[in-house]
């Protein structure tokens, strides 16, 4: 029902106005009816009441002017007042209806008679009159006075019975109108009120929902419009409302979305700030947006370095994290709409994505989404990325707008990002530059303290050398002194010597008169020509004669020597026969030899010219010694004597000497040889090689003393050549023809040629030492020691020169002075250790200066000190000639290509090795059994046996006995092959590079070294020695990983020599494969550094094997950090030890894991 | 009183010490002034106000730990650095290393890894990559993690490429690696015998039977006593005639003169004696 508010309003108004209007109609009834009841009683009574007034004015008036007229005495007056009479009657007369007739006559009677009355006595007063009549008079007019009043007063007076009905009348009628207008008026009341109030309430009611509406519009909540009222003009005010609201909702969702764009942009704008790196801006802007957007997952790609890189993630962790831009890659999946993207100016949105193209997972289930949209961060012309994210349902319109308004926020705050990031970076890296450089120049200030430091020492050395110096010079004074005391005394000396000697010679006439005598009787007595002797006198007789002869010979030869020092001894010279010499030693020889069963060979050369000028006897005298001593020290064999030309590699000590001038007297035996070192001391007078031991042998010990003095005088030498046991032979040079003047032996000591050393003799590839020093001597001190060890020797006296002569000559060691005239010793080094001709050569510094540090560093063998003792120096000089030629330097090539085996002979023959080549490993084996070699050079590509077969079977042989092995090999060797050799050999070189040089360093290495029985790869890590622990590992298998060959082999000899069977792998996989295989292994000794994988992870995957739940697993590590045990025991180690590994530990350790029956319980 | 920088070298000694003691780090034999400008570094980093409070982090936040980790040690590393080192290794010590048939390499503080690669790539060159087991180990994990993943910005290294051919390289870089966009990632047959493992060289023990041990401007931070240590572990688990090969400006420490014979003075390459 749609009615409006007019209509009802109009009803009321209406409905009021009939209710109004009929009461009016009614009250005008009624008032009508009232005024004709009350004209009725108007018309009646109220004359009758004005007349009432009237009539008494007008008496009073009548009454008054007759007064007047009285006092006036005015009897005209008194006829005037007449008139009110009159009035009166008038009054009356009209009056009619209004009293009654009667009443009205009765009046007039009465008005009359007392104006009659009244005027007589009034013309009596004025007449004068006075007396009784008059006032009777008068008194009658009183009456009548009173009489007439008293008529109006009743005639003019109410009827009240009249006036009561009238009233009561009228109050009837009234009170029906009162009754009447009152039911009309409660009628349109009721009607009025129940009009308004239905209006009120509808009315109410809509007010109500329209101003709860507009409060709640108020209060912004528009979703509940207000209700459609049934009054016309509300339903339009509410439709109104309704439209305004409508609008506000417009609004205010238009402020909303405005507000989020600008909460989001600034909840972004928040993420972005700081000074995070682009990664982390990253996976915060595309968080930040994700959630903003309720994307179900997101991801913003960086285009830096070469690709689109997933610099943050929302939701999904699988998308690659590279996706490089390679134009030749071809873009993978998804990777095309990336690429798309980045050329993109503005947001790209792909909805419906076929399904399986991605999933996003919760821990509840997965689903695939629906919407993707791609945001190209770039501004201007660059593009420095993609921001994707993906959503369940499509891509809402405001997250399309958020993503379009945050483009160049994003882009600005990334960007920034990145520089600072490289700010960063370049920032560190230049810090981190600058810490090396400070730590470079820390270093250098470092050194260069040391270096001031060394200085200082330096200077403190100097200055006490200097003082050393000064002391020295001083003491040199002093020897000098010394020495010239010494000359005058060697002079006095050599006096006396003189003296003496020519004490002894005068002498010998005297001495040897009666041991003549003494001679002759004694070996009369000794023929007992006349029997009377017992044997044992004959005996005793004999041994005089014996002792004399010797004591002749002693004295003969002291007087000798006496002479020959004394320098009486003049030279008789001759020309003789050299055969004379000859027949002279058969003669007194012969017997001699003959008797000790000894052959005497006796040869002479045929081109040596037929005479000689010499002093023969002085020769026989030689001849004499030296058989003498021959045949003396030979008990078998044969003493040989050869006169010839001397042979042509004979060479002279004596610098005079010109052996093509000579004849050489050469006396061999076969005898006992004198040792190298005793070939000095026998040319000494009273020396005797075993005076110290036996004395097997008699004699005076001046022979050769003595034969050498001979052989000086005549103007040769006497040179000695043995090896103790083989025999000597001692040759005695002697010039053709012997000069009258005798030459005494140069002094030994000083003024040697300078050129005493061998290069005359040495050709490159002899092996020889060069010594660059250029103090003589020294040199010389060195030389000799050389020449000792059989070797040769070359002097350089400059630094340069010892260069040119190491290039040439290729020495085979360099003994170097640090301080040389030229170039030092340093700079020679250097030099020497750049040029690859010299590289190798080892060299000894032999230096004043105490800085072995530095010789060491630049790679030189050895580093002496002087003053240096000849003991010193001869251990340098054996440091740079390790080996001498014998054994130790002999060395098997087996390979079975000629050409190479031959050029490595080659090879090793300049480096003075011996090296023999055989073509077959049969040929080796056997000629390996025949001979000892140092070392053998091992090819692998055999014919007949393989190469390790080869190097298995001589272990098995002797271990001590096998040589030393080198596998040189052109083949190529994996990991497996390679240890196996590694275990025999010494070591393995490949056929490549540099393999002849390393080769050489290998063998020069060992064949310096003193020999090792251990197997070459135990020698430098083997744990200490296992203690006496009484731990059987008999039966138990143990497998150890490990990628250390010296530890395994380390390991595996000590667990061994307790029982064990070890296996070996060397990575953690090869672990694994070998567990597997051999699921019976007690315990695992598991290295933690290992490649392919390492020990925690071996052991990691071991455990979750359910057979190796219980095994024991030993972890070995290098590491001490703190943690480690825990992270090897959290990998399932049993337990674990540190390296090196400690012997007594691993035991314990052993003990404590395997299983307690099969090993002794400790002690 | 003390003075104030002795007070404060106190501190850092202490600091070191609870270092040692909490991680097992020791920096205590490092070389003093380059440590303690370190320490002051992580100090300024970490915006905290003094040593005692640094400590105290240290002591309980592990994580911090770690990123002060890198402030204390120096971690520059560039491919191909010192051409003329690799130049000479090329030439002079491959040849030595050919008569090998399988080379263990170890690279002692490799920091990011660039010069492990680059001897990856020498080596690959020489065809003697496929025999070499390279053992590259750092003391940092993050530095680890960073030489494991390969990935190098070329804009970190503009002198690579350079470098690379001024060592000797015969063919292009691009061979070992994708070089795009400004970016260098290690080909995977690169890394293929390179195993990276976390090894102190102030507390841990040696790896055995090296022929080659690479250290290079390492041994510059650490002290005296430190680098004997170092030096007599890398005397121990060279194989004889084996090559150390240190930084331009590091030398031998004394102690381990004897044990090492000068290959090349001018780069610092030292050969293990026969002991």
């Amino acid at each position: 029902m749609n009615r409006s508010i007019r209509s009802r309003l109009t009803l009321i108004v209406g409905t009021a106005a009939l209710a109004l209007s009929s009461m009016l109609i009614a009250s005008a009834w009624i008032g009508a009816q009232q005024t004709r009841d009350l004209r009725d009683v108007e018309q009646r009574l109220v004359p009758k009441l004005a007349l009432g007034p009237k009539l008494e004015s007008e008496f009073e008036r009548l009454r008054q002017g007759m007064q007047d007229a009285v006092a006036a005495q005015d009897s005209l007056a008194l006829e005037a007042t007449l008139e009110a009479q009159n009035r009166m009657f008038e009054l009356i007369g009209g009056a009619r209806g209004v009293i009654d007739v009667n009443d009205a006559a009765l009046l007039r009677w009465a008005l009359h008679d007392y104006s009659e009355t009244a005027r007589d006595v009034s013309r009596r007063l004025i007449a004068g009159e006075t007396g009784e009549n008059l006032v009777e008079e008068m008194a009658r007019m009183q009456a009548q006075q009173a009489k007439a009043l008293a008529l109006i007063k009743r005639t003019t007076g109410f009827n009240q019975a009249e006036l009561s009905a009238s009233f009561a009348t009228i109050a009837n009628a009234n009170q029906r109108a009162f009754r009447l207008r009152i039911a009309i008026g409660l009628t349109g009341l009721g009607l009025v009120l129940s009009f308004s109030l239905s209006a009120s309430r509808s009315l109410l009611r809509a007010l109500g929902n329209l101003s709860q509406g507009l409060s709640r519009f108020a209060t912004g909540d528009f979703r509940e419009r207000i209700p459609e009222s049934d009054l016309q003009e509300l339903a339009k005010l509410a439709n109104e409302a309704n439209s305004m609201a409508d609008n506000l909702r417009r609004l205010a969702e238009e402020r909303d979305r405005h507000d989020w764009l600008k909460e989001s942009q600034v909840l972004l704008s928040a993420e972005m700030r700081g000074d995070a790196e682009p990664n982390v801006l990253a996976a915060r802007a595309v968080r930040c947006l994700a959630a903003r957007t309720h994307a179900v997952a997101g991801a913003l790609y960086l285009l830096a370095d070469g690709g689109l890189i997933a610099s943050g993630q929302y939701g999904q962790s699988d998308a690659p994290a590279v996706l490089p831009l390679d134009p030749l890659d071809k873009p993978s999946r998804g990777q095309g709409l990336l690429v798309e993207a980045t050329r993109a100016t503005g947001l790209l949105v792909i909805d419906d994505v076929p399904p399986g193209y991605l999933k996003v997972a919760s821990g509840l289930g997965e689903s695939a989404p629906s919407s993707l949209a791609f945001l190209p961060l770039s501004r201007a012309d660059e593009t420095i990325g993609v921001l994707e994210l993906a959503f369940f349902r499509s891509c809402p319109a405001e997250a399309r707008e958020l993503l379009k308004s945050v483009q160049e926020m994003l882009v600005i705050g990334l960007q920034a990002a990145r520089s600072r990031a490289a700010l960063r970076d370049a920032l560190e890296r230049s810090q981190q530059q600058a810490e090396r450089l400070a730590a470079q120049e820390e270093e250098l200030r470092t050194n260069n303290q040391e270096l001031q430091s060394q200085h200082e020492e330096l200077r403190v050395a100097n200055a006490e050398l200097e003082a050393q110096r000064q002391t020295l010079s001083a003491q040199n004074e002093e020897l000098e002194e010394a020495r010239f005391r010494l000359q005058q005394k060697a002079e006095e000396l050599t006096k006396m010597s003189s003296y003496k000697s020519q004490f002894l010679a005068n002498m010998s006439h005297e001495l040897r008169t009666p041991l003549n005598s003494m001679l002759l009787l004694s070996h009369l007595l000794a023929q007992n020509e006349a029997g009377n002797l017992s044997a044992k006198q004959v005996e005793y007789c004999k041994t005089i004669h014996a002792a004399g002869g010797d004591l002749l010979t002693l004295i003969n030869q002291v007087l000798d020597l006496a002479k020959i020092e004394a320098g009486r001894q003049d030279l008789q010279l001759e020309t003789v026969e050299p055969k004379r010499f000859c027949d002279y030693a058969r003669r007194v020889f012969e017997p001699l030899a003959a008797e000790k069963g000894l052959q005497l060979a006796l040869d002479i050369d045929a081109d040596l010219p037929p005479a000689i000028t010499t002093d023969p006897r002085r020769v026989e005298r030689i001849l004499t010694n030296l058989l003498g001593n021959a045949v003396k020290f030979t008990d078998r064999g044969s003493v040989s004597l050869r006169i010839g030309r001397p042979a042509p590699d004979a060479k002279a000590t004596r610098p005079d000497l010109d052996l093509g001038a000579c004849f050489a007297l050469t006396v061999s035996d076969t005898g006992i040889g004198i040792a190298h070192d005793a070939h000095d001391r026998v040319f000494a007078p009273f020396e005797q090689i075993e005076s110290h031991s036996n004395r097997r042998y008699p004699g005076t010990g001046l022979g050769l003393a003595i034969s050498r003095e001979s052989a000086g005088l005549l103007g040769g030498e006497l040179q000695l050549s043995s090896t103790p046991g083989k025999g000597s032979t001692f040759t005695c040079y002697l010039p053709l023809r012997a000069s009258e003047q005798p030459k005494p032996m140069p002094v030994v000591t000083a003024n040697r040629p300078e050129s005493r050393d061998d290069r005359a003799v040495v050709t490159p590839t002899a092996p020889h030492l060069l010594v660059i020093e250029d103090d003589p001597v020294l040199a010389e001190r060195l030389v000799d020691i050389i020449h000792a060890r059989r070797l040769k020797a070359v002097i350089a006296r400059s630094g340069a020169e010892g260069i040119e002569l190491a290039r040439h000559g290729r020495p085979q060691g360099i003994i170097l002075d640090v301080k040389l005239p030229d170039i030092d010793g340093w700079a020679v080094m250097e030099r020497l250790r750049s040029d690859p001709l010299t590289r190798e050569i080892p060299v000894h510094f032999i230096s004043g200066v105490d800085s072995p540090e530095r010789g060491l560093a630049l790679g030189a063998i050895g580093y002496l000190m002087k003053p240096a003792s000849h003991a010193e120096l001869a251990l340098a000089v054996r440091a740079l000639t390790p080996a001498t030629a014998d054994a130790r330097r002999r060395i098997l090539v087996v390979e079975d290509s000629v050409a190479e085996g031959e050029s490595l002979c080659e090879l090793l023959a300049r480096e003075d090795f011996e090296a023999e080549r055989v073509g077959s490993a049969s040929a080796a084996l056997e000629l390996l059994e025949k001979r000892r070699f140092e070392c053998m050079i091992l090819d692998l590509g055999l014919p007949d046996m393989d190469g390790l077969a080869v190097l298995e079977t001589l272990r098995a042989r002797a271990p001590q006995e096998a040589p030393r092995v080198i596998v040189h090999t052109g083949r190529a060797l994996n990991k497996r092959e390679t240890q196996q050799l590694e275990a025999y050999a010494e070591a393995v070189v490949l056929k490549e590079g540099d393999s002849a040089a390393r080769l050489l360093e290998e063998i020069r290495l060992f064949v310096s070294h003193v020999r090792d029985t251990l197997p070459p790869r135990l020698r430098s890590q083997l744990p200490a020695a296992p203690p006496a622990v009484d731990l059987s590992l008999a039966g138990i298998k143990l497998l150890i990983a490990e990628d250390d060959m010296r530890t395994v082999y380390a390991l595996t000899a000590l667990l061994t020599s307790k029982g064990a069977r070890v296996l070996v792998a060397d990575t953690g996989r090869e672990a694994l494969e070998l567990l597997t295989r051999n699921p019976d292994v007690d315990g695992v000794l598991m290295d933690i550094m290992m490649p392919e994988m390492d020990g925690y992870e071996a052991t990691r995957r071991l455990r979750q094997d359910r057979r190796f739940a219980g095994l024991p697993v030993i972890a070995l590590t290098a590491k001490a950090m703190k943690g480690e045990r825990d992270r090897c025991l959290e990998a399932g180690a049993s337990d674990y030890l540190t390296k090196p590994i400690d012997t007594e530990k691993l035991f314990d350790t052993l003990r404590n894991w395997l299983p307690g029956e099969r090993h002794a319980a400790p002690v | 009183m003390r003075p104030q920088s002795e007070i404060e070298e106190l501190e850092i000694q202490l600091l070191l010490e609870a270092i040692h003691a909490r991680y097992g780090y020791r920096f205590q034999d490092y070389a003093p002034g380059s440590m303690h400008r370190r320490v002051k570094v992580a100090l300024a980093r970490s915006g905290l106000g003094h040593f005692g409070e640094l400590q105290h982090k240290l002591l309980t936040d592990s994580e911090f730990f770690t990123s002060v980790l890198d402030d204390l040690t120096v971690r520059v590393s560039e491919g191909f650095r010192d051409p003329s080192f690799y130049r000479v290794f090329r030439e002079s010590v491959v040849p030595i290393l050919r008569t090998y048939p399988l080379l263990k390499i170890w690279h002692a503080g490799c920091a990011s890894g660039e010069e492990v690669y680059t001897m990856a790539i020498l080596l690959s060159e020489e065809q003697l990559y496929e025999r070499t087991q390279i053992y590259a180990t750092d003391m940092s994990l993050r530095a680890l993690e960073m030489a494991r993943e390969g990935v190098y910005p070329e804009s970190q290294s503009p002198s690579f490429s350079g470098n690379y051919l001024l060592s000797g390289g015969k063919r292009r870089l691009e061979d070992y690696c994708s070089s795009a966009y400004g970016r260098i990632v290690v080909r995977e047959s690169l890394r293929r015998n390179i195993f990276f493992f976390q090894h102190d060289l102030a507390s841990d023990h040696a790896l055995g039977e090296m022929h080659v041990v690479l250290c290079r401007n390492v041994l510059i931070y650490f002290g005296q006593e430190l680098r004997e240590r170092v030096a007599a572990l890398f005397a121990g688990c060279l194989e004889r005639g084996g090559f150390l090969c240190l930084g331009k400006n590091e030398g031998l420490p004394a102690g381990a003169l004897p044990k090492f014979s000068a290959f090349s003075a001018t780069e610092h390459i030292f050969r293990r004696r026969a002991s």
